[in-house]
Formats: structure tokens, C-alpha cells, sequence
């Protein structure tokens, strides 16, 4: 990554990445709101959060060199970014509201940076939904119905976890190992009702595979599971990573938020 | 870990060069270390000088937009890779080695953001300067050949002393007290690896040192995590270096504006 701060930099960066996925990469006005309690009214600016995010908002990784000017390259784009605050009572202290819109959308999502660059998106338009960023997503907006489109995930050969949502807006989101195959896409887009589907590319570098179970989540869970005297850096995710296996520390996989 | 490792040791080669960057606070410190470092000038502290210079190094990159790992954040960029590299280069310890260590500091991290943060905003200084600290302790004990008890026991004491930790960035920016933070927690891993490697008793537990740390992190006052409302933050330096640095005042320059308009 680049810039000052994992939390307000590379963390908005990726936020941005992910607003501009859903917005089908197409954005011209940007609000973005923070509450009064939290850290970012006073440091959005000199810890790059604003860096951070306009640079996810036209698709940059984290460590392009462009981030440096970030401005110039927001103007050409034609994006307009805009930051008030309010008392809207975030819980957590880096949390992002954004309403993003262009000619023929609009959307709401509010984001929170949970530290060392980690993210999560917590509610769009409305719905109390959970994307991390470390799984390929695949929104499918429909009006009415879901049951063509379940009909089709389920006759699909590929492994899909879903989880579906009515608030407001009726959307679908898949969650994969790998992108939906096209033929699948193709299927759900002529299927009628369904008003958009969008792909969520995955912002972190490691992914979390479908299928996991956490090892041990203290030393003394570890120690007591193998016994074995090794090295600490054996115990290293990393390490199991090389065997075929990685954790992290929440799982999205087939987990809808209430 | 190899592809981090090197562009954590690319960040330190290139900052050693000398570094610039506008609206930043400090200037190139590291180079002068450097130059006081091989005329004798400094107190000989052993492998500590060549970790102090790389922390700083380390510290130089990112404010300087260079490309950085944040391990665990940006803001605590430099004490573990710091510590693992520059002890390694100081003894001459191969390379496979410190990517190995650096898996071990991995595993600290794994097990504080289990039952913690890394996030300053939510828990002050202790959440990333602090966990850089543990994390560098354990790392260090692998680089030196101890075992998985030593390691953790290393982790223990370093994290306990961390405990409180405040943030408060002068000038709203991340790099005053930040570069003296990342030192300190080397420096506290340096010496709490030598005393887990000679049998040092942590007494309190890893499990339960990283529990408690996160109920003392989420004590500190609002003001007092990342939000430039408190601690060094508002002193009147602080504010006339962010006035200076707003205005459009470079590296260096804050220090020559008339300070009579400075908030107090």
C-alpha cells in the first residue's frame, strides 16, 4: 500500500473499489458522511482517507502510484466528492456513509475500516448485508420474485453460497471461489425481473476459501489441539496456507446478516 | 511473505537514499542517523542502532508514499519488519530466516486481531504501535532459534508494557509521535526477546495479556484515539506546524513561520 494510515488509506481505498463495483463502474456524484463521534471529521483529509477513497472510487489498488494525485485525476474523471458530517450513531469510529450516484442509479452503502487496512461493507440501500472484499460477489437486483433466479443458481454446476434481501431495494448477493461463469450470467440476466447484476471483484490479496475452519483462535487452543513443540512460526497462517489451507480472522462464506 | 519482505527491505533502500515529500513534518532523519551512525558519534547499543535506522527508514517511506506493508498498519510500518530485518542484517542472518520470523510476528498478529484491533481509532496506539511490538518480540525469538514457548512468552512481556498507549499524531499527521512509537516498541521487543530467550517468567499468559490489552485499549478517551483532539495533537506547536503545513509550508519550512497566530 501506499499513504499514511492502513485504517484511512489503503482501508478507503478499497471501500472506494468496491462502491465503484457497484455502481457498475460508472459514478458522478459522491456524498460521503461521518459522524461526529468517530475519528474521520477530523482526519479524513491528513491521514488519506480522501486520498484513499477517490482512488478506490476510480478503480486505483491501494498502491498505485496515482493516489499521489488523486485530485487531478478525480477532476478528469468528471467525479464529484463531497464530505459533510452528522450524528448518525456509528458504532464503530471509521465508519463511511456513501450515497453514490450517476444518470440512471443511486445507491447507499455504509462501510466501516476495521483497522490494518480490513474492511467491511455493512448495509447497501437499506439492507444489513456483510461483503469483506475477500470473496468474489455477484449482486443480482430483481424486482419481485427471486425464485427464477434460485432456480438457476441451483441448477448451476458451480458451488454458489447466497444470501437474499427486501429492504427497500430486492437484490441477491452470490458469493464464490471464482467469478460466476458467464453462462450462468448470461441465464440470469434474461431472466425477467432482474433490473441489474454486478461483480464485486475481491479487494484483498489472500481470498477465503468456501469451505474453512479457523485452527485454533488462541495459544492455548492450539496448544491444547496438537501438543506439538514446533517453532511458533509452524502454527503461522501463512505456513498452512502453503499446505492448502489459510484463515482469516471472519469468514463471509454463507453467512447472511440478520 | 518473500514478495513482503522484499518490498519491506525496497521501502528501507529507498529512504536510506533520502526521501522528500510536501506537507510532511520530518525530514530525511534516517540518512542522518546513518552518517552519525559510521562516524562513532552514537552510544554503541549493538544490533539497536541498525534497527533504529531502519524503523526510521521504514517510517521515511511511508510518509513519503513509497510503497509500504502495513504490518499490522501503515502507522506501525516500521517496528516489526524494523526489528526482524535490522537484527538480521546486524548478525548476518540469512534471508529464509527472516521471512520465517516474520510468519512467527504473523501469528501474534493472528492472535490479537482474534480478540482485539488493529485500529487506533478504536483502541489508541496500543492497537498498532503496541501489536507491532508483540508481534516483532515473537518474530525475534524464531529469527534467534528459540522455541514456540519463548516466542510467546517474548510477546507476552512486550505487549504488557504497552498497555495505555495513547494516540494523539501531532499536526494531525502520521509521523510525530508515530516515528518515536515505532522505535519504542523495537526497542521493548529487542529486550523482551533477550529476556524470554534467557528464561524471563511473562507470569501473565498470551491469551490473557491480549484480552486484557483490548479492555484497556477501548478505555482510552475518544480524545485520545486518532481523532487530533487531544495529547500532543493540541499543543500549540502542534497546531502551528498544521496552519504551517495547510498553507502550504514544505518539509522544514513550518519551522521558520511566525508562530504569534497559532492556536492555543
Amino acid at each position: 500500500m501506499r499513504g499514511p494510515s492502513s485504517s484511512h488509506s489503503a482501508a478507503a481505498a478499497r471501500i472506494g473499489r468496491i462502491a465503484r463495483a457497484i455502481m457498475g463502474g460508472k459514478i458522478d456524484h459522491v456524498l460521503v458522511e461521518f459522524d461526529n463521534s468517530g475519528s474521520l471529521p477530523t482526519t479524513h483529509l491528513s491521514h488519506g482517507s480522501d486520498m484513499g477513497l477517490c482512488a478506490g472510487l476510480l478503480g486505483f489498488e491501494p498502491s498505485d502510484p496515482r493516489l499521489m494525485r488523486y485530485e487531478d485525476e478525480l477532476a478528469r474523471a468528471g467525479v464529484k466528492v463531497r464530505y459533510i458530517t452528522g450524528d448518525y450513531g456509528d458504532q464503530h469510529p471509521n465508519t463511511y456513509r456513501l450515497t453514490l450516484e450517476n444518470k440512471k442509479e443511486k445507491h447507499n452503502i455504509v462501510a466501516v475500516s476495521t483497522g490494518g487496512g480490513m474492511i467491511e461493507i455493512i448495509s447497501l440501500d437499506g439492507n444489513r448485508v456483510s461483503i469483506q472484499g475477500d470473496i468474489h460477489e455477484t449482486l443480482v437486483f430483481f424486482e419481485k420474485d427471486e425464485q427464477p433466479i434460485l432456480a438457476a443458481i441451483k441448477n448451476a454446476e458451480s458451488d454458489i453460497d447466497w444470501c437474499i434481501y427486501h429492504q427497500a431495494i430486492s437484490f441477491i448477493i452470490l458469493k464464490t471461489s471464482q467469478p460466476v461463469e458467464d453462462g450462468l450470467i448470461r441465464k440470469l440476466s434474461s431472466l425477467p425481473g432482474v433490473t441489474r447484476i454486478r461483480y464485486i471483484a475481491p479487494v484483498l490479496p489472500i481470498l477465503t476459501p468456501r469451505s474453512l475452519k479457523v485452527p485454533f483462535e488462541s495459544y492455548s487452543s492450539y496448544w491444547s489441539s496438537t501438543g506439538n513443540v514446533i517453532g511458533v512460526w509452524g502454527i503461522s497462517p501463512l505456513s498452512m496456507r502453503v499446505n492448502g489451507e489459510t484463515f482469516q480472522k471472519r469468514l463471509s462464506v454463507a453467512r447472511c446478516p440478520n | 511473505m518473500s514478495e513482503l519482505v522484499n518490498i519491506m527491505k525496497s521501502g528501507i533502500r529507498t529512504a536510506l537514499k533520502g526521501t522528500r515529500h510536501p506537507s510532511r513534518i520530518l525530514g530525511p532523519q534516517s540518512v542522518d542517523f546513518l552518517k552519525n551512525l559510521q562516524s562513532g558519534n552514537l552510544a554503541d547499543l549493538g544490533v539497536l542502532n541498525t534497527v533504529i535506522l531502519y524503523v526510521t527508514a521504514l517510517m521515511e517511506a511511508k510518509s513519503a508514499m513509497e510503497i509500504i506493508v502495513a504490518a499490522p498498519t501503515a502507522g506501525s510500518c516500521g517496528a516489526l519488519p524494523g526489528t526482524v530485518i535490522g537484527t538480521a542484517d546486524a548478525l548476518d542472518i540469512a534471508e529464509s530466516r527472516v521471512v520465517r520470523a516474520m510468519m512467527a510476528g504473523g501469528v501474534l498478529g493472528v492472535l490479537i486481531i482474534h480478540n482485539g484491533t488493529f485500529s487506533a481509532e478504536v483502541a489508541g496506539c496500543q492497537a498498532e504501535c503496541g501489536s507491532g511490538s508483540g508481534m516483532a518480540a515473537a518474530a525475534l525469538v524464531d529469527l534467534l532459534g528459540g522455541t514456540a514457548d519463548q516466542a510467546l512468552a517474548a510477546a507476552s512481556l512486550a505487549l504488557q508494557n504497552i498497555f495505555g498507549m495513547v494516540c494523539d499524531p501531532v499536526a494531525n499527521r502520521v509521523e510525530v509521535p508515530c516515528l518515536g512509537k515505532n522505535i519504542m516498541a523495537a526497542s521493548n521487543a529487542l529486550t523482551c526477546a533477550n529476556m524470554a530467550l534467557s528464561g524471563f517468567d511473562p507470569v501473565i499468559p498470551i491469551d490473557e495479556v491480549i484480552v486484557t490489552m483490548d479492555k484497556v485499549g477501548k478505555s482510552i478517551p475518544h480524545e485520545l484515539r486518532c481523532t487530533a483532539l487531544g495529547g500532543l495533537s493540541i499543543t500549540r506547536t502542534s497546531k502551528l506546524i498544521e496552519r504551517a503545513l495547510d498553507q502550504g509550508a514544505t518539509e522544514g519550512e513550518w519551522k521558520q513561520m511566525p508562530d504569534n497566530k497559532a492556536e492555543e
